[in-house]
């Protein structure tokens, strides 16, 4: 499933209201913005929506409105949800222009029931969303879609610490707790990691390290294991902090995520994760924010391609952002979504929306990063 | 000393330009600079030729490593360039991978940005690379391998004979430098060698002489350098 139109808004009627127009995705896509813009407001948007159709988090703020068009092959779906004081208004699925589920305030409405085709009135919580807890694969499959498609988004924070400093904790039976595969914090980064050798073995630690290669980082293996150096006591047992190491090509010994840069383990702890989401979960939706962060310009260059090039083969749909000169200047301008807020309102252009002065652009000669620099910027004139 | 920048898209230009420089400056007193971009904004320099009492051209050419880097660099130095003493820059182009079609929006939008205040800059095309040159020049074909004849090549482009028919029409003679030189057994790279290979085949003097009359873009090229070494 591919998200192909978004719009958002929240506390619509209030000063902090903050809202983006409707814009198309690809499959690819780069958002683009100065510092501020609302880029990770606005991945956040898409993650949340994502969490909230298949219940892996309440209505978490207060309002929220939010229309949604997905491509599943040639089903096309509209999702729409609106919610004020964290109680639903209005939820609607629409699916091929036949409206399937149209509930309102009070929890009541209508949906479709497969099997007798035929619709029926239903009521559910008011701050629960219709598409959760109405989700029957028998009854309602069309609902099935959308959970499966925000159960496989995923967000990475390429600008944080991805886990560098973290560790995982097993037990004496050797057993971990389940990572958190949607939004890998922290310690979840060696716990997918340890997944993905038990699952995959050497195909995914080849795959880690021919791509950590093909960024010039020289490395002969990759392995989990205690490091010797940690030792966590807690009051049943002695259990050893598990961590990511290393091994370079010139270097015979292990070296532990600890002492890794921190741009090293960022691109270490990224293949992790897309490989095993890759390997293990099919995801449908990889959102990355911030990338290229902390690398320096071959390896951020070097990145975008690869990553680029991962998506292109593969079924996912990728959405990153970012603010990085390399980054910009090697990814292709048709895959630019470029956010310009004024107040709390936010445009995103692009090629589909904007393709005059996009297409213009391409005759300058310039490169990609002055697009976003230059007078260009102001590319919402094409709307006068 | 005179000074001039030369902006190019890569190394086979930076390459090519060298050599034409030379061959057309011959006993006038040159010094060229090379430099490559590297990381972020920054140049590393490849070769530079010893600067004397006796020089009085001085040419720096910069690879930019990419097409849309030509106009770019040259703003983000323009500006320090002339405070060098620099007297124009140059910026030299590809316009392929775009079409024949889009050279009218190509030439619209040269100038854009480009600023005026510090000193002369001719941003320039070569349609629609700057191998449709080479290929222009049929005799250095023998000289890689001499089965590659005038006949030879107008049989591999298909009837294109590119000793009567202009070689600006050709989408891609980066292309069709490579389908001829595979007829003998070679191939035309982006590579230091290969690029090598073809630059010091070719006979300047044609270029210089006669080549330039048919070929408008290579016209203009060279009438810059020419201008610059009066």
């Amino acid at each position: 499933m591919i998200l192909k139109k978004m719009k958002y808004c929240e506390y619509s009627s209030l000063p902090k209201a903050w809202c983006f127009d409707e814009f198309n995705l690809g499959k690819i896509n780069l958002l683009v913005g100065k510092n501020a813009s609302g880029k990770t407001r606005t991945l956040s948007s898409i993650f949340n929506i994502a969490n909230l159709v298949c219940g892996d988090v309440q209505l978490i703020f207060k309002t929220g409105d939010y229309a949604l068009e997905l491509e599943n092959g040639t089903d096309k779906y509209k999702y729409m949800l609106k919610y004020e004081n964290k109680a639903i208004i209005k939820e609607t699925l629409v699916l091929n222009d036949v409206t399937l589920v149209d509930r309102g305030l009070d929890g009541t409405g209508i949906i479709l029931f497969e099997e007798n085709k035929n619709f029926l009135k239903f009521q559910v919580p008011n701050n629960q969303l219709a598409c959760v807890v109405r989700r029957d694969s028998i009854q309602h499959p069309f609902f099935q879609s959308l959970y499966d498609w925000g159960k496989a988004t995923r967000l990475y924070s390429f600008g944080t610490e991805l886990g560098r400093t973290s560790f995982a904790v097993y037990n004496s039976q050797n057993s971990i707790d389940n990572p958190n595969l949607k939004e890998p914090s922290a310690a979840d980064v060696v716990r997918i990691y340890k997944k993905g050798i038990d699952q995959y073995g050497n195909e995914y630690n080849n795959l880690i390290i021919k791509s950590m290669s093909e960024l010039g980082y020289n490395i002969k293996d990759i392995g989990v294991e205690p490091n010797p150096d940690i030792k966590i006591i807690n009051s049943l047992a002695e259990l050893a902090g598990h961590m990511m190491f290393v091994v370079e090509e010139d270097i015979d010994t292990k070296i532990y995520q600890l002492k890794l840069s921190q741009g090293m383990f960022r691109c270490l702890s990224l293949f992790a994760e897309l490989y095993y989401a890759k390997l293990a979960g099919n995801p449908d939706l990889i959102i990355i924010d911030d990338i290229g962060e902390g690398l320096d310009f071959e390896r951020s260059t070097s990145l975008i391609k690869m990553l680029i090039d991962i998506a292109k083969n593969s079924s996912f749909q990728l959405i990153m952002s970012t603010n990085d000169r390399f980054v910009m200047n090697n990814v292709p301008l048709e895959y630019w979504q470029i956010i310009q807020r004024r107040g709390g309102h936010c445009k995103i252009y692009n090629y589909e929306n904007s393709k005059r002065i996009f297409s213009n652009f391409e005759y300058t000669g310039l490169s990609n990063f002055d697009f976003f620099a230059t007078d260009f910027n102001s590319i919402g004139q094409e709307d006068k | 000393m005179k000074k001039l920048a030369i902006f190019v898209e890569g190394q086979t230009e930076r390459l090519f330009i060298y050599k034409l420089i030379k061959e057309i400056a011959g006993n006038r007193q040159v010094a060229i600079t090379q430099e490559q971009k590297i990381q972020g904004q920054n140049f590393t320099i490849i070769e530079a030729e010893r600067i004397t009492d006796e020089t009085k051209y001085y040419v720096l050419i910069r690879d930019c490593r990419n097409d849309d880097q030509v106009k770019t660099s040259i703003i983000e130095v323009a500006e320090s360039l002339a405070k060098k003493r620099y007297e124009k820059i140059i910026g030299l182009r590809d316009v392929y991978p775009k079409r024949h079609s889009e050279i009218p929006e190509l030439q619209k939008w040269r100038n854009y940005r480009v600023p005026t205040k510090h000193l002369p800059i001719n941003i320039m095309l070569a349609v629609m690379e700057i191998e449709a040159w080479f290929l222009a020049e049929t005799s250095h074909f023998i000289r890689i391998d001499p089965r590659l004849t005038n006949d030879t090549i107008k049989t591999v482009l298909g009837g294109f004979d590119p000793t009567v028919n202009c070689v600006e029409l050709r989408y891609h003679p980066a292309q069709d430098l490579d389908a001829i030189y595979h007829y003998a057994g070679f191939a035309y790279t982006k590579r230091k060698n290969n690029c090598l290979r073809t630059v010091d085949s070719l006979d300047y003097s044609a270029l210089y002489l006669s080549l330039q009359n048919t070929i408008p873009c290579l016209g203009s090229f060279i009438n810059e350098i020419d201008t610059f070494l009066a």
